[in-house]
């Protein structure tokens, strides 16, 4: 199927997954109407619940949802809807307390029937969801831990909404409300089943082995895995795979982008890492023939899921690995497109692939343009960060035909994306890809 | 605008006010209002 006939298909399925029930309450027959608070609340009630079941898709990595989405923009949309989902959430019981003071006797959970204890305990799994989600890094969370916590909350939460809302008959008498969300939880079911069971085993039947590690500049480390007993998978430049050494089913897997050449007949796939926490810390001390699980490819920041004219790349630090990958890509392919490639480093030393981009600058029709932060006092080049008036002095004439791929950490994708748009870049040339998704 | 870009900017937008509107709705609609 065509990605955008794959895009519009998801699209029509979201929204009939968010307002159908809601829709249907309000064009088939249904039981006399009351006050207009408790109804509103109703309403509210169950866009929530919709919403919320709906959360376990962005973030499921189902290979054909991310085919069509970025996932970084799945994740962002995440984080959003989450936090209005538990707005509206909070607000259905408000509404129903400004109609009738009476309901404010349901939020004791000591005494209230179970349906209302349920729904009590459900804002409070959505609190403990919204609250560790947003200040994980204030709190010290560690990410595992976290992630933890977020299933079980996220099922808490769920489960006894759905408890509330089927145990309250007004509307779920209908057999076709009760239907709809069978339906729906079974979906819900499925895919939280796929992400807690069949990927773990699937993961486990598809181990890889560590072939060759090899440190370079920047506190980097190239890391090169080989499948074992198995095909491996075909990607594209730009992509990446969630990879761990514990077992798939600790879920302490973390993201990184392939860094080869996706052209590469050999199976071997290669990641450069940089050392920046928890795991990342640890890849120094990874040993040749170490089993390495493989969670992949995902992304669409890729050469090939976009019609590309000619190229213009801007990265920072370790968001230069799947440029690399790009880079090592075209030169495969004897592309002799006209790539610009803006490349953001703290020092002169710490450029990672410096040589090897040297290299690659005679085999492409590469513009490098280096821009380090803090440069040596001989250094000629652009300094401090890639901004508006570097990329005046450095772009083609034709800039605004080009299509730009960013990656690198948020402050440098904030500050370049609208550098570019005052540039008079269409939004529809740029993509982009944070480092962050979690 | 591509589909992608459209998404990325208006989905959540989009999502949170027909949320509103529809609630708004189906409240005006089985309270007699409308």
């Amino acid at each position: 199927m065509k990605k955008k006939t794959l895009t519009y298909l998801w699209i029509a399925i979201y929204f009939l997954m968010v307002f159908l029930p809601l829709v249907l309450l309000m064009i088939l027959p249904r039981p006399e109407g009351r006050e207009f608070l408790r109804e509103v609340a109703v309403a509210l009630g169950f866009l929530a619940m919709a919403l919320l079941g709906l959360q376990t898709i962005p973030t499921s990595r189902l290979k054909f949802f991310t085919k069509a989405f970025p996932m970084d923009t799945l994740y962002t949309f995440h984080h959003k809807l989450s936090v209005f989902t538990f707005v509206i959430a909070f607000v259905h019981p408000a509404l129903l307390i400004a109609n009738n003071r009476v309901v404010l006797l349901l939020l004791n959970i000591f005494e209230a029937p179970w349906r209302a204890r349920a729904a009590v305990l459900s804002l409070v799994a959505m609190l403990i969801l919204v609250a560790t989600s947003i200040w994980r890094k204030q709190i010290n969370l560690k990410y595992h831990i976290w992630r933890w916590l977020h299933d079980a909350a996220s099922f808490l939460a769920i489960g006894l909404a759905l408890y509330h809302m089927f145990k309250v008959n007004h509307y779920m008498d209908l057999t076709y409300q009760r239907v709809l969300w069978l339906g729906l939880t079974g979906i819900w079911t499925a895919i939280i089943l796929y992400i807690r069971v069949a990927r773990p085993i699937i993961m486990i039947n598809n181990p890889y082995k560590v072939v060759s590690l090899e440190e370079e500049r920047g506190e980097c480390w190239s890391l090169t895995l080989k499948p074992e007993g198995h095909d491996g998978f075909d990607f594209h430049a730009g992509q990446f795979a969630w990879i761990t050494t514990e077992s798939p089913w600790i879920f302490k897997e973390n993201p990184f982008s392939f860094s080869n050449n996706a052209d590469h007949e050999d199976n071997l796939i290669s990641f450069t890492i940089k050392e920046l926490g928890d795991f990342t810390n640890n890849i120094k001390d990874f040993k040749i023939g170490q089993t390495i699980y493989v969670d992949g490819p995902y992304g669409t920041f890729s050469l090939d899921d976009h019609w590309c004219r000619e190229l213009v790349f801007i990265a920072g630090g370790i968001g230069s690995a799947p440029v690399l990958s790009m880079l090592r890509t075209l030169a495969a392919r004897g592309d002799n497109r006209l790539v610009t490639f803006f490349y953001g480093n703290p020092t002169w030393d710490s450029i990672i692939y410096r040589e090897e981009l040297e290299e690659l600058e005679k085999e492409l029709n590469l513009n490098l343009v280096h821009v380090i932060e803090r440069p040596q006092e001989d250094w000629e080049g652009e300094k401090g960060f890639v901004s508006e008036a570097v990329l005046k002095r450095h772009l083609p004439e034709n800039f605004q035909d080009q299509t730009y791929f960013m990656c690198g950490p948020l402050p440098m994708i904030e500050a370049v994306d609208p550098a570019l748009r005052k540039l008079g870049v269409p939004a529809t040339h740029i993509f982009s890809e944070q480092y962050e998704m979690a | 605008m591509d589909i992608q870009h459209l998404v990325q900017r208006f989905f959540v937008i989009i999502t949170i006010a027909l949320c509103l509107l529809l609630a708004v709705l189906f409240g005006a609609l089985q309270a007699g209002l409308i």
